[in-house]
C-alpha cells in the first residue's frame, strides 16, 4: 500500500472512532457536571466535579438497587433455564429423526422469524395471572429465545457423533447421565455463546418488561432509565449519571471479556 | 442405533410446553382476535370481520406507521450493510488504529437501546445539542436542523441512531468472514495480476455472500420489528410523524382497543412473513446462478 493511501485509511478509521466515541464521552463527561453546567450539553470538562452529589441524588430519587436486583434475577433465571431447556430439547430433536421432530424443526424455523403477538401474549399471561410477576417475564423470555437457541444447539449437535451415545450407554449411563454427564459438557462453546447472547439481550430488553412488568417495584434497568428520564428530563446531569451507573456493569464486562463477547454475539448469528 | 428411550420425548416436553403456551398459541390466537372487538379487559362481545383492519386503514397515522416501518427497515439495512462492509475492510488492513476501531465500533451493540436513545435525545437537541453546535462551529449553520421535531426528518434521525448502534455488529460479521478467507486465494489472484477492484468484485464479494445474506435478513427483520428505539427517542412524535407499526400497536393497546392492536400486530406479522419469503426467494435464485 502506498504511504499516502495508508494515511488516508488511517484518518478514515480515526473519524469512525470519533463518531462512535463522542456520544459516549458526551454522556460520561456530563454526568460529572452540575445541573446548570449539564444543561449547556457541551463537551467541555466540568467546572465543578459533581459526580458524588449526582450519584447520591440519583440513588435518593430512583430505586437503583431494586432495579439491579430485578434485572439480575430475571436475567439469571431466564438464561439458566434457556440453556438447560433448549440444549435438552435440541438433543432429542437432533437425535430422533421422526415425523414429529421434523414438524417441530419447521415450527422452530417459523418462530425464528416471526415477531411475537404482543396483545394475545398479554391475554395468555393474564390468563395464568402472571402479569407483573418475574415468572411471567421469565417464561416469555424463554419462549421468545427458544426457537433461536434450540436451533443453535441442533446445528452444533450434528458434530457430536452418535457413537459417543452408544459407548456411554454400554458403560451403563441412563438417559439423564447420557445427556448431562456426557453430551452437555461437550456443548461448552455453544453454551458460552448462548450465555453471552441471551444475557445481553435479556439484560437490555425493554419491550417485554415494559408491557408485562409495568410497576415501580418491578422496574428493570431499562425501564428505570426510561421512567427516570420521564420525571427528570430537565436534570441532564442526573439522567446521564443514571445511564452511566446502569451501563457500568456491561461496560466493565466488555472491557475484560471483549473477545468472548464479540465472538459469542456474532457466531450465534452466523450459525443460524 | 440406540433405543429411543434414551431420547425420550419427555425431555423435550418442558421447553416445548413453554414455547407453545407463550409463543405459538398466542400467535395463533392473534388470527382470531384480530377479527373481534377485544376490549381493555380482554372480553370479546362480537366478531367484527375486517372492521379492525378498515379502522386501521382509515386512520392516516397508521398508514404513516406502515410507511415509516418500511423506510426504517430499508434505510437502516442499506447503511448498516454498506458501512459495515466498508469498515470491515478498513479494520482488516494493517492499520495502527485497527484494534481500537474494532473495539470502539462494537461497543454500542452492548449498550441498552433506551440509554442510547436518551443520549441521542440530548445530542439532537435543536439549540444546545452537540450535533447542531458542531455543525455551526464548522460553518454549516444551514445544515443544523430540528432533527427530532421536523416531521419530514425525524424517521431518518431515528434511523441514524439505529445505524450508529448496530453498524459495529454488521462489521464484525463481515470481518469474521474476511478473516476466514484462505490466504492462498488472495495470493493466487495477485499472481494472476488482479487489480484491487477486480479482486474485490470477483473474489471477496462472492465469498462474502452467505454472511451478506444473514446480515440483510437479520437487519430487515430487526428493522421491521423496531419498537424501543422509536418509543424512547420520539414516542412516535411529533404528532404521528415517527409512528411505526409496533408503536401503533402499543397506542391501541394503551387505549384499550385490543382488537385493533391485535390487527395491527397481525399486519406486522404478515409483512415480516412476506418480506422473509421474498428475500429467501431472491437469495435462492442468486445461489442457483
Amino acid at each position: 500500500m502506498k504511504k499516502g493511501t495508508k494515511w488516508l485509511w488511517e484518518l478514515l478509521s480515526v473519524v469512525c472512532i470519533a463518531i462512535i466515541s463522542v456520544p459516549l464521552y458526551f454522556v460520561i463527561i456530563n454526568s460529572f457536571k452540575t445541573k446548570s453546567e449539564a444543561a449547556d450539553m457541551n463537551l467541555a470538562l466540568p467546572g465543578k466535579w459533581n459526580i458524588v452529589e449526582n450519584i447520591k441524588e440519583v440513588f435518593a430519587s430512583a430505586n437503583i438497587p431494586q432495579a439491579f436486583w430485578n434485572t439480575t434475577v430475571i436475567t439469571f433465571v431466564s438464561v439458566l433455564l434457556i440453556i438447560i431447556l433448549c440444549s435438552i430439547s435440541a438433543f432429542v430433536i437432533q437425535r430422533r429423526d421422526t415425523r414429529l421432530t421434523k414438524i417441530i424443526t419447521q415450527i422452530l424455523i417459523i418462530g425464528l422469524i416471526l415477531p411475537m403477538m404482543i396483545i394475545t401474549t398479554y391475554y395468555v399471561v393474564d390468563f395464568f395471572d402472571l402479569v407483573r410477576t418475574y415468572s411471567g417475564v421469565i417464561l416469555l423470555f424463554i419462549a421468545g429465545n427458544f426457537p433461536f437457541v434450540t436451533y443453535l444447539y441442533i446445528s452444533f449437535m450434528h458434530g457430536i457423533p452418535r457413537d459417543l451415545d452408544e459407548a456411554a450407554v454400554i458403560d451403563g449411563a441412563g438417559r439423564y447421565r447420557l445427556f448431562f454427564g456426557i453430551i452437555f459438557p461437550l456443548l461448552l462453546p455453544v453454551n458460552a455463546s448462548v450465555l453471552i447472547l441471551t444475557s445481553m439481550n435479556i439484560w437490555n430488553d425493554f419491550t417485554i418488561p415494559f408491557y408485562f412488568l409495568n410497576s415501580a417495584d418491578n422496574y428493570t434497568l431499562s425501564l428505570l432509565i426510561y421512567f427516570f428520564f420521564g420525571q427528570k428530563a430537565a436534570d441532564w446531569n442526573l439522567v446521564f449519571t443514571t445511564i452511566l451507573i446502569v451501563s457500568l456493569p456491561v461496560i466493565l464486562l466488555y472491557l475484560f471479556l471483549q473477545r468472548y463477547i464479540v465472538a459469542g454475539m456474532t457466531s450465534g448469528a452466523v450459525k443460524s | 442405533m440406540l433405543k429411543k428411550q434414551y431420547y425420550s420425548y419427555w425431555l423435550l416436553f418442558p421447553g416445548m410446553l413453554i414455547f407453545f403456551a407463550f409463543f405459538v398459541v398466542p400467535s395463533l390466537m392473534g388470527f382470531y382476535f384480530a377479527f373481534t372487538d377485544l376490549d381493555a379487559s380482554f372480553k370479546v362481545s362480537r366478531f367484527v370481520g375486517f372492521d379492525n383492519f378498515v379502522t386501521l386503514y382509515e386512520n392516516p397515522s397508521n398508514l404513516l406507521a406502515f410507511k415509516n416501518t418500511l423506510i426504517f427497515a430499508v434505510v437502516t439495512t442499506v447503511f448498516k450493510i454498506s458501512l459495515g462492509l466498508l469498515l470491515a475492510i478498513l479494520a482488516n488492513q494493517q492499520l495502527k488504529s485497527r484494534l481500537v476501531l474494532r473495539s470502539v465500533l462494537f461497543f454500542p451493540v452492548i449498550l441498552s437501546t433506551i440509554a442510547v436513545a436518551i443520549a441521542f435525545k440530548a445530542i439532537f437537541h435543536p439549540s444546545t445539542g452537540i450535533l447542531n453546535v458542531f455543525l455551526s462551529w464548522i460553518g454549516l449553520d444551514s445544515l443544523a436542523m430540528s432533527w427530532l421535531t421536523d416531521p419530514d426528518l425525524v424517521m431518518y434521525s431515528v434511523s441514524f441512531v439505529e445505524v450508529w448502534k448496530w453498524t459495529g455488529f454488521s462489521m464484525m460479521l463481515f470481518l469474521a468472514a474476511l478473516q476466514s478467507m484462505p490466504q492462498e486465494v488472495t495470493e493466487a489472484a495477485k499472481i494472476d495480476g488482479a487489480s484491487p477492484s477486480q479482486h474485490f468484485r470477483y473474489i471477496t464479494l462472492p465469498m462474502l455472500t452467505p454472511v451478506l445474506n444473514t446480515n440483510v435478513i437479520l437487519s430487515v427483520i430487526g428493522g421491521l420489528k423496531v419498537f424501543d428505539l422509536v418509543y424512547a427517542l420520539t414516542g412516535g412524535g411529533p404528532g404521528y410523524a415517527s409512528n411505526v407499526i409496533n408503536t401503533a400497536v402499543f397506542k391501541a393497546f394503551a387505549a384499550g382497543r385490543n382488537g385493533e392492536a391485535t390487527a395491527a400486530n397481525l399486519v406486522l406479522f404478515i409483512v415480516i412473513l412476506i418480506t422473509v419469503l421474498c428475500l429467501n426467494n431472491v437469495i435462492n435464485r442468486e445461489a442457483k446462478r
